[in-house]
């Protein structure tokens, strides 16, 4: 395995108006490998966003760098794909079009109408290529998202809580979807989440943030097979794992609640 | 009904609008009617005096006959062509200069704030302070009144596409630049088609405040138009004939902002709210 992605000494303080700041992650040390597929799961407010945002390239770093491949990452780039919690469609594109949209910037235009059908078959979507965003359910228009993210062959997928608005029904539907693409594909995967059933079923490594200013506290493998099944035993094992992490994790901080700017 | 099926119809996309459409179109006929009434029983109650009995071609059986004639007669429709012409004319050169200026000022923070003070100020002057300085500029009238009509329109044109650019879902920017868009990508395949509503805005504003400009500015001197014609029923007292040009003045300019509306309408549906 070659490491894919690497997170070296990351901090970043906001800064806000009347010389207050807010201090969101300190000394983050963190390095992917190529194909894995990393959680990074938090409560609220615990910088897992804003962790995702600079290794997007989107947010830079108050101190420290991001490394994809060795060189060192200073925009976002459609190499490192990202998929936010609301979808992210262009009102007036149809679904074909907003698909298309990312390899239409790029110029990137060959067979592009055989590639668009391709993604729309793999997204389930036959039928709805003509439809506009406003006449698709939220789960449909996230899978659109995840179509366009694709069509530009991203070698990571950053994911911002892709599936946070969805129904549990609709959202069990759309991890199996992911979890085949992703093993099909062999890309990197990042998530975030701030759900621990979903961060156990697809995850192949979780990683804890906690604390204010957010420090990564626990880095857990999880070597269950696909399909995962949250009623099996290895599963509740993990997951009272890791909730036990989490209750010690906040008893450090003396409260239960974790305000951001709360810090000096 | 109750209120909450009221508000879910009001809301959703769906439902029976033909019902709705046509209790609209009823009360909106009774409004004209009221209105009607209004103006006659105003103006029996004022021109039934004797003093006054010169005016009564005010009246809406006059006026409402006047108005009948007018469709007919070939010089009002020249008329309406004319001052149409100069609206358009008006608003398509405020246009090409509002709008590029207001995508570049929504877009660039530094010219938004390097621009906010002239702006505001020029704003504020009525635009027919203008018209010295538009007779002094151009030798024709018809060269003044398009410039009359420019400066009353430029400002709301710019204001709006202005707000339109800043009320661009950020998320929208960040996924385009993700994807790789340039700077000049941003503007041309995100941020001008999602300020199309608020482009469809600035556009009725101008129409209003265009429509509203062009009387007056054809009061000028210049020989056609709809604002001549009223100075020209006005010389000549043909009081009933000058109160049906300012309700044709009224109908028109109605039926331009209509037009808009159900272009708004259409684009609802792909920009919802």
């Amino acid at each position: 395995m070659t490491q894919k992605i690497s997170a070296k000494n990351i901090s970043k303080t906001y800064f806000l108006p009347k010389k207050r700041t807010v201090a969101t992650l300190k000394e983050i040390d963190l390095s992917i490998e190529e194909g894995e597929f990393l959680v990074i799961l938090g409560g609220s407010g615990s910088g897992k966003s804003t962790l995702l945002n600079i290794i997007s390239g989107m947010v830079t770093p108050s101190c420290g760098e991001i490394c994809m491949d060795g060189n060192i990452v200073t925009g976002p780039h459609p190499s490192r794909s990202l998929l936010f919690q609301e979808p992210s469609l262009l009102p007036w594109l149809t679904v074909e079009e907003n698909i298309a949209f990312g390899c239409r910037l790029r110029g990137d235009t060959k067979d592009i109408d055989e590639r668009v059908n391709r993604y729309i078959n793999m997204i389930k979507l036959t039928g709805y290529e003509n439809y506009l965003p406003s006449e698709l359910s939220v789960g449909m228009s996230q899978r659109v998202c995840l179509a366009r993210a694709l069509m530009g062959n991203p070698e990571v997928l950053l994911m911002d809580e892709p599936f946070g608005s969805l129904d549990s029904f609709t959202r069990m539907g759309l991890q199996e979807e992911l979890l085949q693409i992703w093993k099909k594909r062999k890309f990197t995967v990042i998530f975030v989440t701030h759900d621990l059933d979903e961060a156990i079923t697809i995850g192949s490594r979780v990683v804890l943030l906690g604390g204010s200013p957010a420090e990564i506290k626990h880095r857990i493998p999880i070597d269950l097979t696909h399909p995962r099944n949250p009623m099996q035993q290895d599963f509740q094992k993990i997951k009272a794992g890791i909730m036990d992490r989490f209750m010690t994790m906040m008893k450090e901080n003396g409260t239960t609640l974790q305000t951001p700017g709360s810090n000096p | 009904m109750n209120i909450i099926e009221k508000y879910f119809k009001k809301h959703s996309n769906y439902g029976d609008i033909h019902q709705d459409k046509k209790r609209q179109y009823g009360l909106g006929i009774t409004g004209i009617l009221l209105f009607i009434c209004a103006w006659a029983a105003g103006g029996y109650a004022v021109f039934s005096k004797p003093e006054f009995k010169h005016f009564s071609g005010f009246l809406p059986g006059p006026t409402l006959e006047s108005l009948l004639g007018l469709s007919t007669s070939l010089d009002f429709w020249h008329a309406v062509a004319a001052s149409l012409r100069r609206v358009f004319i008006g608003i398509l050169v405020a246009f090409s200069i509002g709008f590029p200026f207001g995508i570049l000022i929504g877009f660039y923070k530094n010219i938004r704030i390097l621009t906010y003070p002239p702006i505001q100020l020029l704003r504020m002057v009525s635009p027919l302070s203008w018209m010295p300085i538009a007779l002094l500029i151009f030798a024709s009238f018809e060269g003044a009144i398009y410039f009359l009509i420019t400066m009353a329109t430029v400002w709301p044109i710019m204001i709006n596409t202005t707000l339109g650019v800043s009320r661009v879902n950020p998320r929208w920017l960040m996924m385009a630049k993700n994807q790789g868009a340039r700077d000049s990508q941003l503007i041309w395949m995100v941020i001008i088609p999602a300020s199309v509503p608020y482009i469809l805005t600035s556009l009725r504003l101008a129409l209003g405040v265009a429509w509203i400009v062009l009387v007056p500015a054809e009061f000028l001197g210049i020989s056609s138009g709809l604002g001549y014609l009223i100075n020209d029923a006005r010389d000549t007292m043909e009081y009933d004939r000058l109160m049906a040009i300012i309700i044709a003045i009224g109908i028109i300019g109605f039926i331009l902002d209509s037009l808009i509306q159900l272009i708004r309408k259409y684009l609802d549906w792909i920009w919802p709210n």
